[in-house]
């Protein structure tokens, strides 16, 4: 039996090594910090788009993230940026005074349907109003994940959740609210686009969206949203799998993925 | 066909499984250990080196465990029969020409 030594076997190795380049690797604006968030929930993907964008337009020294209350109440422990915590649905409003001490920084809130769309809702409509040039990411999972799975005001009509369990009810709670739609209307919002996150393509086209929002910012523009049709295995009581496909199936027609509101600035940087 | 491998932070992974959903060539597998968190991860399982490097998988991740890497192939130009020029620019094949 041949005996190689170390040296030899070492110099075999090195003569077949292969070169390979790295093709994709965890982008350094997220923190090592393990996430609390249910398996399959894709909070982690758009923390880790809007954690990609901040990497490639090299502001990580520069973006203050303002995190809200709900299921991303954490945010501020996965993001390696200056961070602070708002009272609940009052991130806009917290945004804009960061922003309005801080004109040079990336101020941007991360928001999800029972934050942005309920009990902040005037605030976000106010800083639209006012045109504060602030990003939003808004997370529209169609049901409150926090709490415990209760009616959202963007639940699908006849969704059975933990608090409408024969399903929501039209003449009862009213109709989805369409918030891309909405902001879209406010004079000062310049970008306004609705987003899916249920596959490769459109976790791709998200990312790009969210990039063209913080170039919005950059340039002063004015206020920019990106809406995020976003999944919640854990309370829609499916596995991460289907819920993607619910989100395919169920909530792209009624929550049209596409641009509401694109400024003439922008134009040219959308592809 | 390009060729590659993916590293997998297995402490890190719940197992949630949208990247085998995602995977085109079905070379990662659910682990039948489990992790410190006792979820079981998804690891690499490629004995016919199957994976391409596409990174699908990582773009689908919620928890951003997955590392692609991809061979490097060294492309050998056709050179009819004459003498590949090295760093040639258009400017110097019109010259040339």
């Amino acid at each position: 039996m041949a005996i190689i030594s170390a040296n030899e076997f070492a110099a075999a190795a090195a003569t077949e090594t292969r070169r390979e380049e790295m093709v994709y690797e965890r982008p350094h604006a997220l923190t090592n910090v393990y996430t609390h968030y249910c398996p399959g929930c894709t909070h982690g993907i758009a923390h880790r788009l809007v954690a990609e964008v901040i990497d490639e337009l090299g502001i990580r020294e520069d973006t203050i993230l303002v995190a809200s209350v709900g299921c991303s109440v954490f945010a501020y422990n996965y993001f390696e940026v200056d961070s602070c915590e708002a009272a609940h649905g009052r991130a806009p409003a917290m945004a804009t005074g960061v922003k309005r001490v801080h004109p040079d920084k990336i101020v941007f809130t991360y928001q999800g349907d029972g934050d942005l769309a309920s009990i902040g809702m005037a605030e976000i409509m106010h800083v639209a109003a006012r045109g504060e040039k602030i990003t939003t990411i808004f997370i529209n999972n169609a049901v409150y994940g926090m709490t415990g799975g209760q009616m959202a005001p963007t639940s699908l009509l006849g969704q059975t959740t933990t608090s409408s369990p024969f399903g929501r009810d039209l003449r009862l709670t009213g109709a989805p609210i369409h918030m891309a739609e909405l902001l879209a209307q406010m004079a000062g919002t310049v970008y306004a686009v609705r987003r899916s996150l249920h596959d490769a393509r459109h976790i791709i086209q998200a990312k790009k969206a969210i990039r063209t929002a913080f170039e919005a910012q950059q340039k002063g523009l004015g206020f920019s949203v990106v809406e995020l049709l976003s999944t919640c295995p854990t309370n829609w009581g499916m596995t991460p799998a289907d819920s993607l496909d619910w989100v395919r199936d169920s909530m792209i027609p009624i929550y049209p993925l596409g641009d509401y509101k694109v400024a003439p600035e922008l134009a040219p940087a959308r592809h | 066909m390009a060729t590659g491998r993916v590293v997998i932070d297995i402490e890190r992974c719940k197992g949630c499984e949208l990247c085998r959903a995602a995977c085109p060539q079905d070379v990662l597998a659910l682990a039948e250990e489990l992790n410190a968190k006792g979820y079981r991860p998804v690891i690499l399982l490629d004995p016919a080196h199957d994976c391409t490097g596409c990174a699908l998988c990582a773009t689908v991740c919620p928890d951003g465990c997955i590392t692609v890497y991809r061979d490097v192939v060294e492309k050998a130009r056709p050179t009819n029969g004459r003498a590949p020029v090295a760093g040639r620019t258009p400017a110097l094949a019109q010259e040339v020409r």
